[in-house]
């Protein structure tokens, strides 16, 4: 097995003994040094597979550096038989092995054992780290396919409205006036569509550099996928954004993340209710997003075991994967997330509370002239975006 | 002639207004008369207020309050006459379906979007009335 081990050591018996013991592995490379900064100068290199040094050649602080600094290598201490016995006393010894210089004949099986376990170590955490990565993307799908159901009446009832718009129009090309009437309605519808189609795509599409990201955007982004939902169940929205700040993050990324608060706020209010989804400016919590809804609440056991992969409240229906996509990204901004809950009797809900607190994500409200464009966003919404206008009489009967 | 076809009452509901109005004009145009409404609450006022009693109805299965199954099994309980079709933009609806199928209530539902012609048709089919003979060629 190639592997390379650099090694700490003042005493020349030690070190001779040392490279008798690799003398006949070949591959094997041996990098013997006397000081610490030249055994960080060999680990700057990347290749090193294994640090070997005398207890005595290293101050204990000096070891515990190398070792934060080096999680990954492995450690072989040479020492004295009664080192030896003080240091298996102690549990925190962050060594691999301790060798006594009389068994130096066991260093290449110990080493050997010693970087291979590294190796398999490093395997094991590479197929993690892509794991990871494939449920992130699993869960976007997942959610994509949740918003499915809505997008689709969004996208029929106006191409419903339009080929009534346009097959009037047509019957009544005598009359000028009425027929831009309907061609210029099924514009409008059409836009409509284009919106919610746009929408989607936003959603599916991640860009890859961060921006600054204005979060009453995205919870726009995704309140105008969920409208259709919100509507059925007559859940009542409430909208407070009282905040100008952006954070530096993936919109595409936050999108999931608040998405999954939305649509999990949605699921709980089955007969209808509040959903209040506030951003606001803090002093500790520099941006603080909370997301409540008056639905069943979760039981106290749960609430604590939120974000835990695989796990979920909803049975046969959950993933267990859409509160830990939140989390995962939440916490990639520098957030934190707190959580509500009663489920008792009486008034009860879940309260998300997210509390973006990095300074270097948090960007302040660039110093604008006049004031920030906020109207559109700050009033109260409820029920369908077309329930509060009259009914339309301008299609007269032909 | 076009007294025969004015007799055609045919009630359209949906919450969509822009839908509901052009689907009214269409029938209009095409000799039937036609009301729109935009809530299962407003067709049972209308049944209850007035005279006006309808031969068809279509209604939309997505309604804000009550929604458009219940309202058609309401309909079909108070005016067993009266020929329903339910029509719906969304995967969802079926489910909907499925718990009045379960209660025994069956009921032909349409997707949209559903093109106007396809619609004449079918108010055709379901009163026997030759569209190919409109009272009031459009």
């Amino acid at each position: 097995m190639k592997m390379k081990i650099v090694q700490l050591e003042t005493q020349s018996e030690r070190s001779l003994s040392a490279k008798n013991a690799f003398k006949r592995y070949v591959d094997v490379t041996l990098v013997q040094t006397a000081t610490v900064e030249a055994v960080l100068r060999e680990l700057e290199n990347g290749d090193v597979d294994l640090l070997l040094c005398s207890v005595s050649d290293i101050a204990p602080d000096e070891l515990e550096f190398l070792r934060e600094r080096n999680p990954n290598i492995p450690v072989v201490l040479v020492a004295s038989e009664q080192e030896r016995l003080r240091l298996l006393s102690d549990i925190s010894l962050a060594a691999w092995d301790v060798i006594v210089p009389e068994e130096m004949g066991r260093l290449p099986l110990s080493a050997k054992r010693a970087v291979r376990s590294q190796r398999e170590q490093r395997g094991l955490r590479d197929e993690l780290t892509q794991a990871r990565e494939l449920l992130l993307s699993c869960q976007k799908s997942i959610a994509v396919g949740r918003l499915l159901g809505s997008i689709a009446h969004e996208i029929n009832n106006p191409l419903e409205a339009i080929s009534n718009l346009l097959y009037l129009g047509q019957r009544n090309l005598s009359d000028e006036t009425e027929t831009l009437k309907c061609f210029r309605m099924a514009e409008e519808e059409l836009q409509r569509v284009g919106e919610i189609t746009k929408q989607m795509l936003h959603f599916h599409r991640d860009s890859k550099t961060e921006q600054e990201v204005l979060l009453s955007d995205v919870m726009e982004s995704i309140l105008v996928l969920y409208q259709n939902r919100l509507d059925m169940r007559g859940i009542k929205v409430i909208r407070q954004y009282r905040s100008a700040q952006r954070l530096l993050a993936h919109p595409g990324e936050l999108r999931q993340a608040f998405s999954n608060l939305i649509a999990n706020a949605i699921d709980a209010m089955p007969s209808g209710g509040q959903l209040l989804v506030r951003i606001r400016d803090g002093k500790r919590c520099r941006l603080a997003v909370t997301v409540a809804d008056t639905g069943h609440g979760i039981a106290r056991e749960a609430v604590r075991r939120l974000g835990e992969l695989l796990f979920t409240t909803k049975g046969e229906s959950g993933t267990g994967l859409g509160l830990w996509v939140t989390y995962q990204f939440i916490a990639k901004y520098g957030g934190s997330v707190q959580v509500y809950s009663s489920a008792r009797s009486g008034p009860n809900g879940t309260v998300f509370r997210i509390c973006f607190a990095d300074s270097n994500r948090v960007v302040p409200a660039a110093e604008q002239s006049g004031s920030i464009k906020m109207e559109h966003h700050s009033q109260e919404r409820s029920g369908g975006r077309r329930a509060d206008e009259e009914p339309d009489q301008t299609l007269k009967r032909a | 002639m076009s007294g025969s076809s004015r007799d055609r009452r045919i009630l359209i509901v949906d919450d969509e207004r822009v839908i509901a109005d052009t689907l009214a004009t269409i029938f209009r145009n095409a000799g039937y008369d036609a009301k729109a409404v935009y809530a299962a609450e407003q067709a049972l006022e209308l049944l209850n207020l007035s005279d006006w009693l309808p031969e068809l109805a279509i209604v939309d299965v997505r309604l804000p309050q009550m929604n458009g199954v219940d309202l058609a099994i309401r309909l079909r309980a108070m005016h067993p006459a009266c020929k329903l079709s339910l029509f719906s933009g969304q995967p969802s609806a079926a489910e909907i379906l499925e718990m009045a199928n379960a209660e025994g209530h069956f009921f032909d539902i349409l997707a949209k979007p559903v093109h106007p012609v396809e619609l004449l048709n079918l108010a055709a089919t379901m009163l026997s009335f030759d569209p190919d003979d409109p009272p009031h060629p459009a």
